[in-house]
């Protein structure tokens, strides 16, 4: 699980360092194992000059040799000042990494093409700041976060998802040249997070026949998609804003929530088969697309893979156990 | 496009303004400008007023540039003329600040116009003002490496501060242990800095002109008693030959006093003259730079080891390269000597020569003298006898002479200052066929008790003689000593206190103050800071620092102090780092969530970490399911801590939730 494969991140996201070798990886695996929650150590954080601190020891060279040339004490005096400042820098760069833990925040899932969202969390122990940490996959666009006040940051990193199944995005960079610049240290951390890839969802064929509509022997469904005005009840909260009855909210100051019923009963099977003459990835992203059109007119709906069969029904709950049905159908 | 923190950018700003202002006063006025320009421009450029100039303005600001520096100082090789160059190139790249690298650029060139301020001043105050620019730019340095969302100069500033603090003490140590090495190529020193300062020529006037400055010449630490005020004439120059046409007394031609007498020479025939009687007198100078290449010293010094340095033929101290920095050398003096007990034909021709056609009044004063005169030693003192009861005096505004200046002055004016005195007084003597001749220098000093130096100023500047006769050599008068005995004794300020014309030219100086005692110790106060600042961080230099090390370290080579360099680095370092890491652990944490964490660390090193978030029930609940061994210690620091935590803090609590996790290790362990 730990090991990054090309297949689940798309390449420009693995960070260069790591694109390198597969040995690399595997040593930085032994040497810091995936887990939920790392904390940044001797063991784990690494640290080098630069480019801007190797010109900074070009410019102590130079004032060196000023000192030497000129016999100035104070040149002198100066050049080892800034050198002592360097070395001070590097305590401290590595000092804005090391006693930081990260911890796997949530995770949320993404169609097939869009971007992943992974959360980091960045928690601290005791009072010691932490300053412009630079999180994520991919090294052109680092997340910005500082701890300066409170015990932990949430840092938002967001991952290309090419590939429908489940995105292990591997080892994230962290890194920071605070104070100075004229250090890097950094760690590649692997939090060990996953979240589901769905299927990208694509338009395609009519809604499937095996619906079974009824205006007489349905039974009547109170729901939101409905037209029909059936009655008020108390609001509760979930309510959509849309429905509430503002009139009603004029007149006796509670709120109310104006209910819509149907007797239609649209319970539509989902099936594999509807889409014959087309590849697997294909048909799930079509069916994708109808279990999103289907969730959002509120009508209950099963799917049937081969192999997968989820009884109708509808609701948050039942849309992610569908999509993860789609998303993880014959993904190794 | 690339935006500088604003943060970043103003304390940019601050520190560039800080780091030019000291170097103003040398440079050209359009060069001044063309800073304000370049910083008013950015300021502009950041509220998104103007925009960044395109790429021909920038072209031409920076030929313009070159060009200006070319001409304003009239060659493009020379200290000033690169200083010039940076300072153009560092604020021109503020315009050109498109890039997080074109900051650093910014940074970088800062610190290197810091550097140039010390090859022109060395004080303590500039040190002070350079290290707070340092630390202006070390924050603008940080500001770029800051979120750029926030505006917080005072935070960086901070920082940068607590940073440079902790760099100092590794500086000090590089200071003290890196090898100083000899300047590994020529480089060009400053140039149009006239320093004051005794010159080779003098003509009646000269020293009356010189003793208006209040500036340090050098200061003599001595290593025991300092002599006494009277003997403290310190050599610099010897005049021997008189030109007529200009009335001045001029150096000897250096080509006849044959050869240096140096480290490497050997021993020289005229060494053999020098007679030493007295006890010796130790002392080290450090001369203020002069640029020039003679060197102070009491009479007689003995030969020296010294590098670069040479004994000339009458006993002076000669450097060969001119002194432009402040120049530290160690002597040893025999107040008692004899020299030259026999002076070859050659000499005795060179010290009496006179002009044949010039002062002829004095000529035949000096015939009437010497016949009335039974041999040199008592025409010798009849000549002082003639300054003591001719009415002669001294003064620091002498009138002006014209013609023979000689002439004049001992028989009308009659009122003149130490070179008037001692001149005549060497013309006199060669009027009558006695080697003679002129010396220069400095007489007395100010003691300072405190650091047992003596530290000379120009107004210090003095003019004698030196006579030579027969079976003793060359002896020392100071016809001065006759008119102004207070001048020899006590100094310039008492020997004209009447007059009130002690450094009646110079503005506010703390040296008109000498008579009030407060300030005098305030002064003397400042003064031996300075004397140490000056021996031990700006006159810290390959010998001294070999002086230094061998003193403490015993007799170290190289190889051994450079790993006591690196030990001594590397120490510091560590200790900086412990400070760092380690003052504020778990600083904030009470007793009972450390012990619960100890037992987190405890189960996480069987593989059982806790989640984040996993409260600790529940994280017992899914620890005891893995290792139902564990399960009555792990319940037991569990409730314990739940206890201590959530029902009631009593010290019991602690102590039972301490108990619980010594026992879970001992459990998990075993």
């Amino acid at each position: 699980m730990s090991t990054l494969s090309a297949d689940t991140v798309s390449s420009e996201e693995i960070l260069p360092e790591l694109r390198r070798s597969e040995r690399f990886n595997r040593w930085l695996d032994r040497r810091m194992p995936p887990a939920n929650s790392i904390s940044l150590d001797l063991r784990k954080i690494f640290i080098l000059p630069t480019r801007q601190g190797i010109y900074f020891v070009l410019l102590v060279c130079a004032m060196v040799i000023a000192g030497i040339n000129y016999q100035n004490s104070l040149v002198f005096a100066l050049a080892f000042l800034l050198a002592s400042l360097f070395m001070v820098g590097m305590l401290h760069t590595y000092r804005n990494l090391s006693g930081l833990t990260l911890v796997a925040g949530p995770a949320r899932p993404a169609f097939a093409g869009d971007d992943a969202e992974f959360t980091i969390v960045l928690k601290r122990l005791g009072d010691r700041t932490y300053e412009s940490l630079q999180v994520g996959w991919n090294p052109a666009f680092l997340a910005l976060a500082d701890l300066r006040e409170g015990q932990e940051e949430r840092v938002r990193c967001y991952v290309k998802a090419k590939k429908r199944g489940r995105l292990n995005p591997g080892r994230f960079l962290i890194q920071t040249t605070y104070p100075l610049g004229l250090f890097r240290a950094w760690s590649w951390v692997d939090l060990d997070m996953t979240t589901l890839v769905y299927p990208k969802s694509v338009l395609g064929g009519d809604l499937p026949s095996s619906e079974s509509t009824g205006d007489e022997e349905g039974e009547l469904v109170l729901r939101d998609g409905a037209e029909d005005f059936y009655g008020l009840r108390e609001y509760q909260p979930g309510d959509s804003i849309r429905h509430i009855a503002w009139k009603a909210f004029a007149r006796n100051e509670s709120l109310m929530t104006k209910q819509y019923a149907a007797y239609a009963d649209r319970r539509v099977w989902l099936e594999w088969d509807h889409f014959s003459g087309m590849d697997r990835e294909s048909r799930l992203s079509r069916l994708c697309y109808w279990v999103l059109r289907l969730n959002s007119s509120n009508d209950e709906y099963g799917l049937r893979l081969p192999g997968v069969e989820i009884e109708p029904a509808r609701g948050e709950p039942h849309r992610e156990a569908v999509l993860k049905a789609l998303a993880l159908f014959e993904v190794d | 496009m690339y935006q500088v923190p604003r943060n970043a950018l103003i304390l940019m700003l601050t520190a560039q303004t800080l780091v030019i202002l000291p170097h103003v006063m040398r440079l050209p006025v359009w060069l001044t400008l063309l800073c304000i320009g370049c910083g008013l421009w950015r300021v502009m450029v950041y509220q998104g007023r103007w925009s960044f100039p395109g790429k021909w303005i920038k072209a031409l600001f920076v030929f313009g540039g070159l060009i200006g520096v070319g001409f304003g100082y009239g060659t493009l090789l020379g200290l000033e003329p690169w200083v010039g160059i940076l300072i153009v190139a560092f604020a021109l790249k503020l315009l050109e600040m498109h890039q997080l690298r074109d900051a650093y650029t910014v940074i970088v060139l800062g610190y290197f116009v810091a550097l140039t301020e010390f090859l022109f001043e060395q004080g303590i105050p500039y040190a002070t003002y350079m290290f707070l620019c340092v630390t202006l730019i070390t924050a603008s340095l940080i500001g770029l490496n800051q979120t750029y969302l926030d505006v917080r100069p005072k935070d960086s500033l901070k920082k940068a501060f607590v940073m440079l603090a902790q760099a100092v003490p590794l500086m000090l140590v590089l200071f003290v242990l890196f090898p100083r090495i000899s300047p590994l190529w020529t480089v060009p020193l400053q140039t149009n800095i006239a320093r004051t300062g005794v010159s080779e020529t003098l003509s009646p006037g000269d020293i009356a002109e010189l003793v208006q400055s209040d500036e340090l010449a050098f200061r003599a630490t001595f290593e025991g008693e300092i002599p006494s005020y009277r003997d403290l004439y310190w050599r610099g120059l010897v005049l021997s030959r008189f030109d007529g046409p200009t009335q001045t007394w001029m150096q000897e031609r250096p080509g006849l006093y044959g050869r240096l007498l140096t480290q490497e020479s050997g021993p020289v025939s005229w060494q053999q003259s020098m007679e030493y009687l007295g006890d010796p007198v130790s002392y080290s100078v450090m001369l203020e730079p002069t640029n020039r290449n003679w060197m102070f010293s009491l009479s007689l010094p003995e030969a020296s080891d010294l590098k670069q340095v040479g004994m000339v033929r009458d006993f002076r101290f000669y450097s060969f390269r001119e002194i432009r920095n402040r120049f530290r050398y160690e002597l040893t003096s025999h107040l008692d000597y004899r020299i030259d007990v026999i002076l070859s034909e050659f000499w005795r021709y060179r010290y009496t020569l006179l002009p044949e056609n010039d002062n002829p009044e004095t000529k035949r004063l000096a015939a009437s003298i010497w016949a009335s005169s039974n041999g040199p030693e008592e025409y010798l003192s009849n000549v002082l006898r003639m300054y003591a009861i001719g009415g002669y005096a001294y003064t620091l505004k002498p009138p002006m002479l014209t013609g023979d200046t000689i002439d004049e002055f001992l028989t009308e004016t009659r009122r003149g200052f130490c070179e008037h005195f001692a001149g005549s007084f060497v013309y006199m003597m060669r009027a009558a066929g006695l080697p003679a001749r002129l010396v220069v220098g400095y007489q007395g000093g100010e003691y300072n008790q405190r650091a047992n130096y003596v530290a000379v100023y120009q107004f210090d500047a003095h003019a004698w003689a030196e006579v030579w006769l027969e079976g003793e050599g060359w002896v020392r008068v100071d016809p001065t000593s006759i008119v102004s005995p207070e001048r020899i004794n006590e100094g310039l300020e008492s020997a004209v206190e009447e007059e009130a014309t002690f450094l009646a030219d110079v503005g506010l100086s703390l040296m008109k103050f000498r008579s009030t005692l407060w300030l005098t110790d305030l002064r003397l106060q400042i003064s031996a800071i300075n004397h140490y600042w000056d021996a031990w961080v700006v006159g810290y230099t390959p010998s001294v620092q070999m002086t230094l090390l061998n003193r403490y370290l015993g007799d170290v080579d190289r190889k051994t102090i450079g790993m006591i360099l690196l030990s001594c680095f590397f120490g510091l370092l560590g200790i900086t780092a412990l400070f760092l890491f380690f003052k504020r652990s778990q600083q904030r944490l009470p007793a009972i969530d450390r012990e619960y964490l100890r037992y987190c660390r405890i189960l996480e090193k069987q593989k059982l970490p806790r989640y984040f978030g996993e409260g600790p029930i529940s994280y017992a609940d899914r620890v005891v399911q893995q290792r139902p061994d564990l399960a009555s210690a792990i319940r037991a620091v569990t409730d314990a801590y739940i206890r201590a935590n959530f029902e009631r803090d009593e010290p019991d609590d602690t102590e039972q939730l301490k108990k619980a996790v010594r026992n879970m290790r001992l459990r998990a362990f075993a």
